[in-house]
């Protein structure tokens, strides 16, 4: 392969955690009308940033999180950058505590999720009150929440398996 | 996935400073630019509102596509709910039936009187209203936002502050507009304030919503009366929403709380009809609108 070829091909395979997130993230915004509480999705941007945060930091810096926020905020309909805030808030929790999750076993990872998007769910809870200076009743937030975590090993299958292929291109 | 080895000459990587004194001084920073995009986003409505018509624009056509599966699963999944509450549902709507045979036969003796009357005055009608019939291909405003997208936007003739209907009911007001999709803001919505009247009373009030699937009343004069069952309307009191659309009936009456249970089935819209015209009324609505058709 020419050298050209060879760093764009290095290029698409850096880009790709960054894609999947962008449209795991568009895949939130799909009408799912199973909740008799809201259209409520789960969180897919958050798996997509938690994973490749602990598995490929490299590939997620934070530089390409504030993008992925504001994606999330101008796929939703609420306050601009609400998302992007809470998700890099997030990120630094991760990233500083990454070295914790590499070589753990699934369901330590999952229960580690958990706790990460409980985290996830408070700060943007909190922030959507201050921002909006009223309470706002959380319930429609603790179903996503439950939801995030339940599809979460679907994910974490799905994003080893495109993991395992940039690695194996690599 | 712990064997997995990083790839040394990574580009992202370079382009990175590495270390954690830099990555921390990279993420403050970041997240400082995060927040003052949230200010910004607070002062300048009209730029983001402009950004996020455009990329809602850009993803409607995919959405769209995608649309179609997701809505099939979400009907399988009802479909489902749906033969467990078959017979109450079935008993139920025998007795509405029942009552609706007698209020066509009042309607259709109104209807002829009016029309006989009418023509005593040489009444010139309205001119009827203008729709935009449209797919709703995005449901999901955030966790708290209740809002729908709509693939129709400004070539399609829908502007800001036109009513979204369905057959039933109101369903919300457009509040961005892209050139082929749109954004519509449900009544259930915690920026949803919309003036309404009780339909018999004639009572001014704003329905104001708070993210439940019952929105409040509010603004009610104090010794107004309600009662569970009220209908009530759009006023058409400031202009934005044309007067006489149907919005919900009164769930609940408790004290100085009120809820009102919406006509349209918010949480399983797939079609709707957003008004293009704000002058027409519901005389004109009655006229083009199949009662009940939502699909």
């Amino acid at each position: 392969m020419s050298g050209l070829l060879r760093r764009l091909d290095g290029l698409a395979t850096d880009l790709t955690p960054f894609v999947v997130a962008l449209v795991l993230i568009m895949f939130s915004a799909m009408p799912i009308n199973v909740s008799s509480i809201g259209p409520v999705a789960p969180n897919l941007g958050l798996i997509a940033v938690f994973y490749w945060t602990i598995y490929r930091p490299d590939l997620m810096p934070a530089i390409a999180v504030l993008p992925l926020g504001l994606w999330q905020d101008l796929m939703n309909a609420g306050p601009i950058g609400l998302n992007a805030l809470t998700l890099l808030i997030v990120y630094g929790v991760i990233v500083f505590q990454r070295v914790f999750f590499r070589g753990k076993s699934f369901l330590i990872v999952w229960w580690a999720f958990g706790l990460t998007a409980a985290f996830a769910a408070a700060v943007f809870w909190l922030a959507v009150m201050a921002w909006h200076l009223r309470y706002v009743d959380p319930a429609p937030l603790a179903f996503q929440l439950g939801l995030t975590v339940a599809v979460f090993p679907l994910l974490y299958w799905l994003l080893s398996r495109i993991h395992r292929s940039i690695a194996r291109r690599s | 996935m712990a064997s997995v080895k990083y790839r040394p000459g990574s580009i992202i990587r370079l382009a990175v400073p590495s270390g954690t004194l830099s990555q921390r001084i990279v993420l403050t920073t970041l997240i400082m630019a995060a927040f003052g995009i949230v200010l910004l986003g607070k002062a300048e409505t009209v730029l983001f509102e402009r950004l996020r018509a455009g990329v809602v624009d850009f993803v409607a056509p995919i959405m769209n596509v995608m649309a179609r599966p997701a809505a099939a699963v979400s009907d399988a999944v009802e479909g489902i709910n749906e033969l467990g509450r078959l017979r109450d549902e079935n008993a139920k709507l025998r007795a509405q039936n029942e009552r609706l045979l007698r209020w066509q036969a009042a309607g259709l003796k109104l209807s002829g009187e009016n029309d006989r009357l009418r023509g005593l005055l040489r009444f010139v009608p309205e001119t009827g209203a203008d729709f935009v019939t449209a797919r709703v291909v995005g449901d999901s405003g955030g966790v708290f936002v209740r809002s729908i997208v709509v693939v129709a936007g400004a070539r399609d003739g829908v502007s800001k502050g036109q009513a979204a209907v369905t057959g039933d009911g109101l369903v919300g007001r457009v509040v961005s507009v892209g050139d082929r999709s749109a954004r519509v803001l449900l009544i259930t919505d915690l920026n949803s304030n919309i003036p309404v009247v009780f339909e018999e009373s004639r009572e001014r009030a704003i329905l104001s919503g708070d993210n439940t699937a019952a929105p409040k009343i509010a603004r009610l004069r104090g010794n107004a009366r309600v009662n569970t069952g009220d209908r009530i309307v759009t006023s058409g009191h400031g202009g934005v929403l044309p007067p006489g659309l149907p919005i919900g009936i009164v769930s609940n009456v408790a004290g100085d709380e009120i809820h009102v249970r919406p006509l349209a089935e918010l949480d399983r819209l797939e079609f709707v009809r957003v008004i293009a015209r704000p002058e027409a009324t519901f005389g004109a609505l009655q006229g083009r609108v199949p009662g009940g058709t939502r699909r």
